[in-house]
């Protein structure tokens, strides 16, 4: 699955974004797409929900890498 | 917070692929370096320096998130199976041990395993030891990653008592640490408890010397 990474260190700067935005856009349309087959909002405190969201999306990717 | 969070981070390229695996018995190697060669293939394999250099420049020496197996647990096969399939395809494993599972006497080791919600299977079930050992722990050490994931397999809600907390937070860090001559990275609890989740249980695990907590869904940095 995917795991997100958090910085939780007060004086931390974030590192700058990731330059292969592309692959990035591709799983954010698929999280987005799990997102409301959960139902928006209602779910979006729900850790289960996003474990779930998440290990989904990270299968898709694996299977399109796979078959690359 | 949840989906904000990690939406954010994803779109910004934080984030890695965890694969979670728990019992890797000897019948169930082929299928592990199957699936760990499939991820290789497709994924670089991250170590701890990979993930400390993330932080620190937000960038991969890959140029892409890579992917990170962890197994759970600290049992026996961990070391046996997992780790030497690691070996054999140069992936580093990341290795969360539940430390009491280790010091529980052999005799003792399946009760401990079927009272704290640690799964086995049939062929471990033969009487022999099924945990790892700390030397197996220190020799994992020198080529993966080895963490405490608690003494007794607990979760936030059974660690109540400073007692507790040194129990499950404190001590297996000591413990690891003295083993390995290294310092454990990392925590998790069971059930993949988040930083944030309580105050309490937060200020235990910065002051234990751990930087980083893996939880369910996210890899928190708390700490140089």
């Amino acid at each position: 699955m995917f795991l997100a990474l958090v910085d939780e260190r007060q004086e931390a700067v974030p590192p700058a974004p990731d330059s292969e935005s592309i692959w990035n856009a591709a799983i954010l349309d698929r999280l987005d797409h799990y997102r409301s087959v959960l139902g928006p909002s209602r779910r979006d405190d729900d850790l289960g929900a996003m474990a779930s969201v998440l290990a989904v999306t990270a299968y898709e990717d694996f299977d399109r890498m796979a078959s690359r | 917070m949840t989906w904000p969070a990690h939406r954010d981070a994803i779109a910004q390229g934080r984030y890695l692929r965890v694969i979670n695996y728990h019992n890797t018995p000897a019948s169930s190697r082929l299928t592990l370096r199957r699936q760990l060669n499939s991820y290789r293939e497709a994924f670089s394999p991250v170590g701890l320096t990979d993930l400390d250099n993330f932080y620190a420049t937000g960038r991969w020496g890959t140029g892409r998130p890579g992917f990170l197996p962890v197994f759970y647990e600290g049992y026996r096969n961990s070391y046996d199976i997992a780790a030497a399939v690691c070996d054999e395809l140069d992936i580093t494993g990341w290795f969360a041990v539940c430390t009491g599972f280790v010091d529980c006497p052999v005799p003792e080791q399946e009760f401990f395993a079927r009272s704290h919600w640690i799964d086995l299977v049939d062929e471990e079930k033969t009487g022999d030891r099924i945990a790892m050992s700390w030397p197996e722990i220190a020799d994992l050490s020198a080529r993966h990653v080895v963490y405490p994931h608690t003494a007794s397999h607990d979760g936030i809600a059974d660690v109540v008592s400073d007692e507790d907390l040194y129990r499950e937070v404190v001590e297996p860090k000591t413990r690891m640490d003295a083993m390995t001559g290294q310092s454990a990275p990392a925590f998790a609890w069971l059930h993949g408890s988040p930083w944030g989740s309580s105050p309490r249980h937060d200020a235990a695990v910065a002051a234990a010397g751990y930087r980083y907590v893996f939880s369910n869904t996210m890899i928190h940095r708390i700490a140089k």
